[in-house]
């Protein structure tokens, strides 16, 4: 059955189409929060976010527009509610070294801002399991120390001294990126 | 120039993009799909449930108003389970637009404007829409807090009652409505709609825009049940049973039925049951409906016909079952149902109907 045509019986109230669509998209949704959460998402957890995402798009049925794929629509809703499940309210105080002071030469806030920005993403992408899931576990997603350190099955001191590796990735990116660290 | 840098602001500017992470947990692999079906299905059923829970105090009333207009004999309306409501029938039911007669006659007073919008019928079930308007500013006031249903003078007997999302000071609502010729159930003039306070009323001849299917079927009457039936018809809109009562020490209204799917799955569509002492010393009108079975019917050895030890049971498949209802006159039986959404016969391979199964296929 074709999207349009799914989207046409969701908007007639059939149950059927709703249990079409989890069926063709459960495995999408699920690949899309698994990749956003990884191991701070249980099976569980990923279940109930593809099941939020379907009930959103059931409920939201009557604006639904009749195109070809629903793919983006969906992927754009189990982003937000995996990150709507992510999404912490840091309530720890936060480690000593969370500031980082830099000197450099460049003036213009924005273009620095955008540097910054990509020192970050190219830090990001050079490491590697669980580094870089730990690292975005703390500073992204906001979870404590200790709910992370449970989560990757790892001693605190292990999350630490990760977090401190990361935190030196990224001083070393920005060094090459012509700022001067002051520690 | 000094830039002092805060770790989590700086990663609050990325983008869910940025920090998708590689699938180590396997998730993808283990998620359980039937599950994530159950927990959607559940949400979906649960708000219907909800929206069927508000209506059920009015609907229980509407059809007292109306079984005392126009009840021959002894007619029993059952309360529906109520499915969230379109603008029209077809989005309602999913049935396509030429099974449909639009109607658009409207009757007013000063407050309200009373408005038939649909209306389809297979010349024993039916169901209508109809809008009323608030008008004045005085009726505009109170419009979303009155209880408006009490106003419509609505027949024959209206039951299976939904609203919709209104416009502004615009209610809508539909329901489902059921005529016999067999039972004299089949007010000549037609359907009429009026509301307290408009002396007027709209009259709609019944026409028949659903294709009807005509089946024997011998379904005897059996313990604790006690109807038998001999006719069946069924359309898109819901199904009829005609028979006769075989056995009045029995409570009228009790009725088993489950429909058997073509790919296994099973619709528990209604199954009531209640002692008789029990309805004797309770006053309000009970909840019931029946589906029915056709053709070649084969007896099958059943011994839940009659349960034995619980005097109660009430259970009905609200991903089907709109609403129904039970008249008897003259020793005569029409049990009717409507169907919450349209029905595909293809995909039904058999009715049981108080113990008896019916094959279709």
């Amino acid at each position: 059955m074709e999207d349009y045509i799914i989207i046409k019986r969701l908007k007639q109230n059939k149950e059927k189409a709703l249990e079409y669509l989890i069926e063709r998209y459960s495995s999408y949704v699920v690949s899309i929060a698994a990749r956003i959460g990884g191991r701070l998402l249980s099976i569980q957890d990923v279940e109930e976010i593809a099941s939020d995402v379907f009930y959103a798009i059931w409920k939201n049925r009557g604006n639904l527009i009749e195109t070809g794929s629903l793919k983006p629509y969906i992927a754009q809703i189990a982003r937000n509610m995996t990150k709507t499940r992510l999404c912490h309210k840091r309530e720890e105080e936060p480690l000593d070294e969370d500031m980082l002071v830099f000197s450099s030469e460049g003036v213009d806030e924005l273009i620095i801002h955008k540097e910054q920005l990509q020192f970050l993403r190219d830090t990001i992408s050079l490491l590697n399991y669980p580094d870089k899931d730990i690292l975005l576990s703390y500073y992204f997603w906001n979870y404590k120390l200790t709910e992370i350190a449970e989560r990757f099955d790892l001693p605190l001191s292990t999350i630490k001294s990760k977090l401190y590796r990361g935190r030196s990735e990224l001083v070393k990116r920005f060094e090459e990126g012509g700022y001067y660290y002051e520690a | 120039m000094k830039h002092s840098i805060h770790m989590h602001s700086l990663f609050e500017k990325l983008n869910l993009e940025d920090i998708q992470v590689e699938d180590n947990s396997t998730l993808y692999g283990q998620a359980n799909i039937e599950r994530i079906r159950k927990l959607t299905l559940d949400k979906v059923r649960k708000d219907r449930k909800e929206m069927s829970f508000s209506f059920k105090r009015q609907l229980c009333k509407v059809a007292l108003v109306a079984c005392a207009v126009l009840c021959i004999g002894g007619a029993t309306v059952f309360a529906a389970a109520n499915e969230g409501v379109r603008e029209t029938i077809s989005s309602l039911l999913g049935i396509s637009q030429e099974k449909i007669l639009k109607v658009g006659e409207s009757i007013k007073n000063k407050d309200y404007k009373l408005t038939v919008l649909e209306l389809a019928c297979d010349s024993y079930t039916g169901i209508a829409t109809i809008s009323v308007e608030a008008l004045s500013p005085k009726a505009q006031e109170t419009f979303f807090k009155d209880n408006i249903v009490h106003k419509l003078r609505i027949s024959p007997v209206g039951y299976g009652l939904r609203e919709e999302a209104p416009d502004e000071y615009r209610r809508y609502f539909s329901f489902s409505f059921k005529v016999s010729k067999e039972l004299n159930l089949y007010p000549e003039e037609g359907l009429t709609f009026s509301m307290e306070g408009i002396s007027k009323k709209i009259t709609i001849p019944i026409t028949q825009t659903v294709e009807l299917t005509e089946l024997d079927i011998d379904i005897p009457a059996s313990e604790g049940y006690p109807m038998s039936y001999q006719k069946l018809y069924y359309s898109d809109l819901g199904f009829t049973l005609l028979g006769s009562l075989e056995n009045e020490d029995v409570n009228s209204e009790n009725c088993l039925i489950t429909i058997e799917f073509m790919d296994g799955s099973i619709s528990k569509f209604y199954h009531y049951y209640r002692a008789l002492e029990q309805v004797k010393s309770d006053n309000r009108i009970s909840v019931a409906k029946t589906q029915a079975s056709i053709g070649r019917s084969e007896r099958s050895v059943k011994n839940d016909t009659a349960p034995s030890d619980e005097d109660t049971i009430i259970d009905f498949d609200t991903e089907w079952f709109s609403g129904g209802s039970n008249s008897i006159n003259s020793g005569k039986v029409i049990s009717i149902f409507s169907f919450s959404k349209e029905m595909d016969w293809s995909t039904v391979k058999s009715i049981m109907v108080n113990g008896t199964t019916v094959r279709l296929h």
